[in-house]
């Protein structure tokens, strides 16, 4: 993160926030903050962990409550701030009858917000390598009525990076959800995953980050216990948390029929790069798995390499 | 005689001076002592524009380079394409030795040959007297005394000679700095700290870790099923290793086949070139063999590079190191000699030995920014200079400098102020300072067609400059004084600085006329050749859409120069399929008071377009 943001960020906010309200419209799993995040020394919040209206609905949350100043003004900016729970940016709402304004005070539109919340989204935005000053067009003015005087617009190149007319609130955002928070946040995962007894969470969630940290973090001792979930991984949408699944589960699963049958009759179901690296890491296939491998032969969408594998496996059974 | 012995067969003309050849110590090496004005070491694309630069500008040239083909990174032994300014996707394709290079290419080579690239670079070079070309020639012995480099020592294996030459300056284009390393010059390596150059993108520590070497390969489609069997050697990849890294089609290998940042990317060369090709072997055999790729069935590798190409190593220390900050800030320099426009790209040194990561992450910019005369010659030595990706920039700014592009754009400029100095009588460094000899060096710079911003043509020598300018017909935005504005190209700022008239009635005139005769030696153009859009050799099918390949359209391919003295014609020249965006029409000495250009027809646009008419005595 930009060291500069620092200084410049004192220059942005012209109001110490130090906001213990609760975010809206969720419920507190705990009524201490988990941590009280310092932007810098005249900003902090705390952040909660909360739940939605689903159990396994779990954030990180804060409410914010500063000002965002450009050279000519400064603008009240309140927001609920969400983070998943490996403390990356997740979305941001609204406190009641409370609204984003831009350039001379014109509202936010719903699509603005939209914008708002996809480059929020976007952690390697360009809003984290240039200066706020850097993004404005140094050849063009616009008159404010607000200030009645001329401010300088952002440059047309960096359009796609803000929202047009709420450069300084972008930015601002931008910075805090993207900002240490993201690693402090992590750690906090790290510390508390086990205690908290996670795995089972993420193991079930759609969410393919959580899923991957599921993975990631299965310890040697427990892959007996979570061996389910973990074959269950293979069939989700990502591309790439199946193959971490098929190496958790290793040659003891792969090289035994037993274990490995149930795949095979649901093979229809796996994407086909994760059936190649299942048919290459088979072994020992007994007569079950050798029924089950015929049908599959028979299916017109299996690639050529799948079927030379198959041939393989039927003919020499490794 | 051999095809090529610049050093015998051209010695008298050339007039490089030669002592007696030493007869040689055991009967083996001969020993060349030889003496010029410019060294350049190094033959890449910074080496070929610098030592063309300097001979056009009427110095001798002694040309080493240690391969037998010029253009390193982009010769057909590398094949990688040329990029630069073009990816800010606005108006700021390069110009100069490097456009016009380009320009030739596209028109000659509709078959895409790399050899016929290596041979555009060769010919040009080849023709200029001024230059003394030796290839496979390396070198190994650098003599300085005091703040002067001496003598440079050299070697070629082909032909058994070594060569001790003594020049006047010496330029550095090696690309790892060798020839300033070897003098012990002041040179930077790795990456700095935050806290060297205050650069956002700096690390907490500095390190000595570079970005890394690539190998490109090349396949083409057959009519028939095409099985590969991978070497032992070959490494062993999967699905996920290409979690960061696309493999989008075949028939032009990956910029992400990349390592070696984390070794000595010099000295532990010949392991991190067996070690590419692993990963090249490696990345086709999952191609070809992992089910993942079907349609990769009857494709073959046609060509594979031997020689990988490098991105990082020393950057020789300048009066001026360029950062960061004065890329994304976009500083004004006073001695801007030339600019770069492609994004802050930095790459992971790692590189395929941990394919979890991204290979890169690209910044991009605002627009161009200009690079400082400071930044191309060394702080050690006066008759030391460098281009290329060797210059005098911090690590994170030659992520973007280092593009093969930017790197001619500055050999253009080295070899330019080489010449300026020889003939001034000043060094580098005080032409720098010099606020004057800046000015004009910069200006011959501009007229030179060099790729530099904010300089518009003042150059008292121009007799265009007071000139009226009159014209058949010219299109709103497109008026003929425009030929005149000192820009000659679009630099958006609303205004096209170039005359425009429509073909459909037919022909079409500009003129330029004086209250008295002028005595001319040359009129110079500057045409249109598309500078919104890519141009370049790639192998890579998807870089090639969207160029136009031959002529571009919006150049004046046929045209008349008419010299008008009293209301006679006194000299004609007649122009046919120019495809060039800058020409030069040398005449001896001509008394005229009007000049007109008689646009007769482009190469498929509905304008005739004009970016500048220069006229000198």
């Amino acid at each position: 993160m930009i060291k500069a943001f620092c200084i410049g960020f004192l220059y942005l906010l012209g109001y110490v926030s130090c906001s213990y309200a609760q975010p809206s419209g969720w419920t507190k799993l705990e009524d201490k903050p988990i941590l009280r995040h310092v932007v810098n020394d005249t900003l902090a919040f705390d952040i909660f962990l909360v739940k939605g209206s689903v159990e396994t609905d779990l954030y990180y949350a804060a409410f914010l409550q500063t000002n965002v100043c450009n050279d000519q003004l400064c603008l009240p900016i309140e927001v609920n701030l969400f983070w998943d729970l490996l403390g990356t940016y997740h979305h941001f709402t609204l406190p009641d009858s409370h609204h984003f304004t831009k350039f001379d005070h014109a509202y936010f539109e719903p699509h603005d917000y939209e914008k708002l919340d996809a480059i929020l989204k976007d952690s390697l935005s360009l809003l984290r390598d240039y200066q706020v000053i850097d993004l404005l067009d140094n050849t063009a003015t616009q008159y404010s009525l607000e200030v009645d005087a001329v401010t300088r617009p952002t440059s047309v190149l960096f359009s796609d990076a803000t929202v047009p007319g709420a450069l300084y609130t972008v930015y601002t955002l931008w910075h805090i959800v993207n900002g240490n928070i993201n690693r402090e946040l992590a750690q906090y995962l790290q510390q508390h995953y086990q205690s908290k007894g996670w795995a089972s969470l993420f193991a079930a969630s759609d969410q393919a980050v959580y899923q991957q940290y599921f993975l990631d973090h299965l310890l040697p001792e427990d892959i007996d216990q979570y061996r389910g979930q973990v074959v269950h991984l293979l069939y989700v949408k990502d591309d790439y948390v199946p193959h971490a699944a098929i190496r958790i589960l290793g040659d003891t699963f792969w090289h035994d029929p037993l274990q490995y049958n149930p795949v095979i009759a649901q093979a229809k179901q796996l994407k086909p790069h994760v059936l190649s690296v299942i048919l290459q890491r088979l072994a020992q296939p007994n007569s079950d798995a050798k029924h089950l491998l015929k049908e599959l032969f028979a299916w017109d969408k299996l690639l050529p390499k799948q079927r030379e594998r198959i041939e393989q496996l039927l003919a020499n059974g490794d | 005689m051999l095809l090529v012995d610049p050093v015998m067969v051209n010695a008298a003309e050339k007039n490089v001076k030669l002592a007696q050849d030493v007869a040689s110590k055991d009967g083996t090496f001969a020993v060349r002592n030889m003496e010029t004005d410019l060294v350049v070491a190094g033959g890449g694309m910074s080496g070929f524009c610098a030592a063309l630069a300097a001979a056009r500008n009427g110095i001798k040239v002694i040309l080493i380079q240690n391969r037998s083909r010029l253009g390193g990174n982009a010769s057909s032994e590398i094949r990688m394409h040329i990029c630069g300014a073009t990816q800010l996707n606005q108006v700021w394709r390069e110009t100069g030795i490097l456009e016009e290079v380009m320009l030739t290419e596209a028109y000659i080579n509709p078959q895409r040959s790399w050899e016929i690239f290596d041979y555009v670079l060769y010919d040009k070079v080849l023709s200029n007297p001024n230059i003394t070309m030796l290839f496979d020639t390396m070198l190994y012995e650098v003599e300085a005394k005091g703040k002067k480099i001496q003598r440079i020592g050299a070697y070629c294996s082909q032909t058994e000679e070594i060569y001790a030459i003594q020049a006047k300056y010496y330029s550095d284009c090696t690309g790892d700095g060798t020839l300033a390393s070897l003098a012990g010059a002041a040179f930077m390596r790795g990456r700095e700290a935050k806290s060297a150059y205050n650069e956002p993108l700096g690390l907490d520590i500095k390190d000595e870790i570079t970005m890394g070497n690539s190998l490109l390969f090349m396949a083409a489609p057959h009519d028939k099923p095409m099985p590969f069997k991978a070497p032992e050697w070959a490494r062993k990849y999967s699905f996920e290793d290409f979690k960061h890294r696309k493999i989008h089609s075949f028939e032009y290998g990956y910029w992400w086949i990349e390592l070696g940042g984390l070794e000595n990317i010099v000295h532990d060369g010949q392991k991190i070139r067996h070690d590419l090709m692993g990963v090249v072997f490696g990345v086709w055999d999952y191609i070809k063999n992992s089910g993942n790729h079907p349609d990769s069935a009857n494709w073959a590798l046609s060509w594979f590079g031997s020689i990988p190409g490098k991105r990082e190593s020393r950057r020789i220390t300048g009066d001026y190191v360029l950062t960061q900050n004065d890329i994304l800030k976009q500083v004004d320099f006073d001695d801007r000699v030339g600019y770069g426009g492609w994004p802050l790209d930095d790459h992971l040194p790692a590189g395929m030995d941990d394919t979890s990561l991204s290979p890169f992450r690209s910044i991009p910019l605002k627009g161009p920014y200009s690079i400082p005369l400071r930044t191309l010659y060394s702080a050690t030595y006066d008759n030391l200079v460098m281009a290329g990706r060797n210059i005098s920039v911090t690590h994170v700014a030659l992520s973007t400098t280092r593009v093969m592009a930017t790197c001619a754009v500055l050999g253009q400029a080295v070899g330019t102020a080489v010449a300026f100095c020889v003939q001034n009588k000043l060094s580098p460094a005080a032409l720098a300072k010099n606020t004057a000899k800046l000015k004009a060096y910069q200006q011959l710079l501009l007229r030179q067609d060099q790729a530099i911003l904010c300089v518009k043509n003042e150059d008292p020598h121009d007799w265009a400059l007071k000139a009226k300018v009159t014209c058949s017909s010219q299109v709103t935005g497109g008026e003929a004084i425009q030929v005149i504005d000192g820009i000659n190209r679009d630099i958006r700022d609303g205004k096209t600085h170039q005359w425009r008239a429509e073909w459909k009635s037919g022909e079409q005139f500009i003129q330029l006329e004086w209250d008295s005769p002028k005595t001319l030696k040359t009129v110079e153009l500057t045409f249109d050749t598309g500078l919104n859009r890519h141009l370049r050799l790639s192998g890579e099918n998807g870089t090639m859409k969207n160029q136009v390949r031959g002529p571009q359209p919006e150049t004046i391919s046929d045209y008349t120069l008419e010299y008008y003295l009293g209301g006679k014609l006194v000299y004609k020249e007649e122009q046919t399929d120019n495809f060039l965006r800058k020409v030069i029409h040398q005449v001896a000495d001509l008394k005229v008071d009007r000049v007109r250009l008689v646009a007769k027809k482009s190469h498929g646009d509905q304008y005739a377009r004009l970016f500048e008419i220069r006229c000198y005595s």
